[in-house]
């Protein structure tokens, strides 16, 4: 089984307002990271730099205005095969607001897990605290 | 990794002392516990007692040389999958919680 990760947000806002954060670049810029340029339609490029300075290049995949955004990104200095992995965003009405769940999968090769390998060794100390959250949160329950 | 294994990885770095010498090991590279106990407010046998802990969770490697121990930080103690699925989630936490602050303030 691929490496995945899953994450929901409930968010106080129409389905309309949260598909124009995740679609319009100066939108998305204000949230995602320092850098974003997004062609959002089938096939469109775009450019994702994170807060760790990690550039990684997309393609999109699949848009489905309102309701599903899937994009394929791997870092910029890896090429297509190192490190890829498929974002999908889903949009959900609820009663009061609209739920949003990305799921990150990343596509396994050797390529792959030898560039999360990598990526793993130089973010050590950067892990640990992830770590030491994950042991704080661990402690409150 | 097992749900074990992580238990015993969050287990580990519970405790602070034991953060600190694995910060340091892996910030300046393999060393003894004899070096190690300089400055801090321990024992040099509590120090070998936590590098154990640290040894047990696969988080520190003892390697010997001759009489002496030198213990060195595991370059990937949870393996690339799982040290990929923790970096990527806390990402997308981080972003997540940035896009609630600027939507719902909006």
């Amino acid at each position: 089984m691929d490496p995945v990760v899953e994450r929901s947000v409930d968010l106080d806002a129409e389905p309309d307002d949260v598909w124009r954060a995740l679609t319009q670049p100066d939108e998305l810029a204000a949230w995602f990271g320092p850098e974003v340029q997004l062609d959002v339609r089938p096939g469109g490029h775009g450019r994702f730099v994170d807060d760790e300075g990690c550039a990684r290049r997309a393609v999109v995949d699949h848009v489905q205005a309102g309701e599903r955004l899937v994009l394929r990104w791997w870092p910029e200095d890896g090429g297509p095969g190192a490190g890829a992995s498929v974002v999908t965003f889903v949009l959900a009405p609820t009663g009061s607001g609209t739920r949003l769940i990305v799921t990150e999968r990343l596509a396994v090769t050797g390529a792959s897990l030898r560039a999360a390998a990598d990526a793993a060794r130089t973010a050590w100390m950067w892990r640990l605290d992830v770590l030491l959250l994950r042991v704080a949160a661990l402690a409150r329950v | 990794m097992s749900g074990a294994d992580l238990d015993g990885v969050f287990g580990a770095l519970a405790d602070p002392t034991r953060r600190g010498l694995l910060e340091r090991l892996v910030a300046e590279g393999p060393d003894t516990a004899t070096n190690l106990v300089v400055g801090l407010p321990v024992t040099r046998q509590a120090v070998v007692k936590h590098l154990q802990v640290l040894a047990d969770a696969g988080l520190v490697t003892p390697q010997r040389h001759g009489r002496e121990v030198r213990y060195a930080a595991a370059a990937d103690p949870l393996g690339p999958a799982v040290s990929w699925m923790m970096a990527a989630g806390a990402q997308w936490d981080r972003r997540l919680e940035r896009l609630k602050k600027r939507i719902e303030s909006s």
